[in-house]
């Protein structure tokens, strides 16, 4: 079976198997192709689930012969970060602690896909309970860069950026608590979308912090990554923190190779880049005034402040969580988790709660002081290039120093899962070592279609996002 | 009342409180050290917040700001 098929992106995919063209049991086996080839290198998968992949491709293809198509996604195959939870299946969190948890009740996110006709291959590698920017996982085996296998792919999210970066899942979903979307999708060369707090239900994903998790698609493309949010994006009554706001219809605001009417602050944020990156980023500046965006120079508050008073909130709501395991079973937690969450248990009532308090004062203070007068905010994605695998283990190094690095690795991203706002990541160069550089792009409240429209925009100029890792 | 002299230090009131019993005591004064700076934050942005801003205000705010 030749793996060519899995380099379709998911639109093209998607489209042939409705059309008839193309069967979704050769799509998916040539997915399957495709995870097995990368797992032995890159640990992408927990599981790999190739006979119930496979029977439900065939039952797709059966509807398409009857003329049925159930959604957008029919006999597409994609596969998830291991915490969207499937009744009657075990979601491990990425943990030893849920490893042979079943679960009773299926993710919304999940019943969606499922109705729009998604085949699921297998569940993704990620970091132990969502919790760690880097791929590691004692418990399943670290996570490796889809470009170099000795560097960190990024987490949490680790398994499903690598995933679509080797063509062996057509798109995949994460969740994204201070970066664990956005971050993996940048160290790996693919789209990743942290949509707006309340547009995608959280109801039957493994919680790490109920006010600042996000769920959001990971794609080769901006429009593979709209369909995505197509179908899982909208109020669900079983997600009280899901908004009634109306879902636009993303791929009607794409295909535009222009950016008319739309203007990008581009922000002077202070920080020393690597110069690779500050290059690519300016670059990424450059495409996108040529498309027609009109640009504007924004001074970036401190960063800081959004960053420790939201990091107040996750530790404070992680630590809830965790607190009855953390006494029980400290063993059965690495360090580098176990360390994030104890802080949580000393903080006070109150300072959590003004932590939350503030997040609507800081928010409506930077829509009004940043957003005001903008569309978007161009922001790198990380200062940083990822490290290797072997300099960032928690589990050998000094863990002061190593969360210190993490901080740094996440400074651009984790104040927008404070603040709500939506950010997406866009591949835009490799570094002269080969490694993917990206840049980030923040809009207002639920305006995910503005980041796609400007996303597809850049690719349509360009086709970074068109590299394929080897093997 | 209590003189400073016998006063407890962070880590060992952290030893203390409940949900520490897993915690390795020699983490202890490195948790304290980043309770103290994540407070101090929170502490720190107070005086932005009113009397009458609850938790729930951030869903409205970004409910009312949708674009």
């Amino acid at each position: 079976m030749s793996t060519d098929l899995a380099l379709l992106d998911l639109s093209e995919a998607a489209e042939r198997v409705a059309r008839g063209s193309l069967s979704s049991v050769a799509l998916t086996e040539a997915c399957l192709a495709r995870a097995k080839e990368w797992q032995a290198s890159r640990n992408c998968f927990i599981r790999i689930d190739a006979d119930v992949a496979l029977e439900a491709a065939r039952a797709c293809d059966r509807d398409v012969k009857q003329g049925r198509r159930r959604g957008p996604l029919h006999g597409v195959p994609l596969a998830h970060k291991d915490m969207f939870y499937r009744a009657g299946k075990v979601s491990t969190g990425g943990s030893k602690i849920l490893q042979d948890q079943v679960q009773t009740a299926t993710a919304t996110v999940l019943e969606r896909l499922d109705a729009a006709g998604a085949i699921e291959i297998g569940v993704l590698n990620m970091a132990e309970f969502a919790a760690g920017p880097t791929g590691h996982n004692i418990h399943f085996g670290h996570c490796r860069n889809a470009f170099n296998a000795a560097h960190i792919p990024g987490g949490s999210s680790s398994g499903s950026a690598v995933a679509v970066a080797a063509r062996a899942a057509f798109g995949a979903l994460g969740s994204d608590t201070g970066a664990s979307v956005r971050l993996p999708a940048a160290y790996n060369g693919v789209v990743g979308l942290k949509p707006t707090y309340g547009r995608v239900s959280r109801h039957g994903a493994m919680p790490r912090s109920w006010s600042m998790d996000h769920v959001g698609p990971f794609g080769r493309t901006a429009r593979d990554v709209a369909i995505l949010l197509q179908v899982i994006a909208g109020h669900d009554p079983s997600d009280a923190t899901t908004s009634v706001q109306p879902v636009p219809d993303y791929l009607n605001v794409l295909g535009a190779a222009r950016l008319s009417g739309l203007t990008i602050g581009i922000a002077d944020h202070g920080v020393s880049l690597e110069p690779e990156i500050a290059a690519a980023l300016d670059e990424s500046v450059r495409v996108l005034e040529r498309t027609g965006a009109k640009l504007v120079p924004i001074k970036l508050p401190d960063l800081g402040p959004l960053f420790r008073v939201g990091e107040t909130i996750i530790k404070g709501e992680a630590a809830a969580l965790h607190r009855q395991w953390l006494e029980t079973r400290p063993q059965d937690y690495s360090n580098g988790v176990r360390f994030r969450i104890e802080g949580g248990l000393f903080l006070s009532a109150a300072d959590y709660i003004d932590a939350l308090r503030l997040r609507g004062v800081m928010t409506a203070k930077f829509l009004a002081e940043v957003l005001d007068g903008i569309d978007l905010l161009h922001l790198p994605a990380s200062a940083y290039l990822p490290p290797t695998v072997e300099e960032s283990d928690m589990e050998t190094s000094s863990s002061e120093t190593l969360l210190g690095l993490f901080s740094k690795l996440t400074q651009f991203m984790r104040p927008f899962n404070f603040l709500g706002l939506p950010a997406i990541s866009v591949p835009c160069g490799l570094s002269s070592s080969g490694l993917p550089l990206a840049y980030q792009l923040v809009g207002h409240p639920f305006a995910e279609a503005t980041l796609l429209r400007a996303a597809d925009a850049y690719q349509r100029a360009t086709d970074h996002h068109r590299v394929v890792p080897k093997l | 009342m209590a003189s400073d002299k016998g006063a407890a230090s962070p880590a060992t009131t952290l030893m203390q409180a409940p949900g520490a019993s897993g915690i390795a005591p020699g983490r202890l004064a490195d948790i304290a050290i980043e309770v103290e700076r994540l407070s101090g934050i929170v502490r720190a942005a107070a005086p932005l917040l009113s009397f009458n801003d609850e938790p729930s205000g951030f869903a409205a705010t970004v409910n009312k700001k949708a674009r």
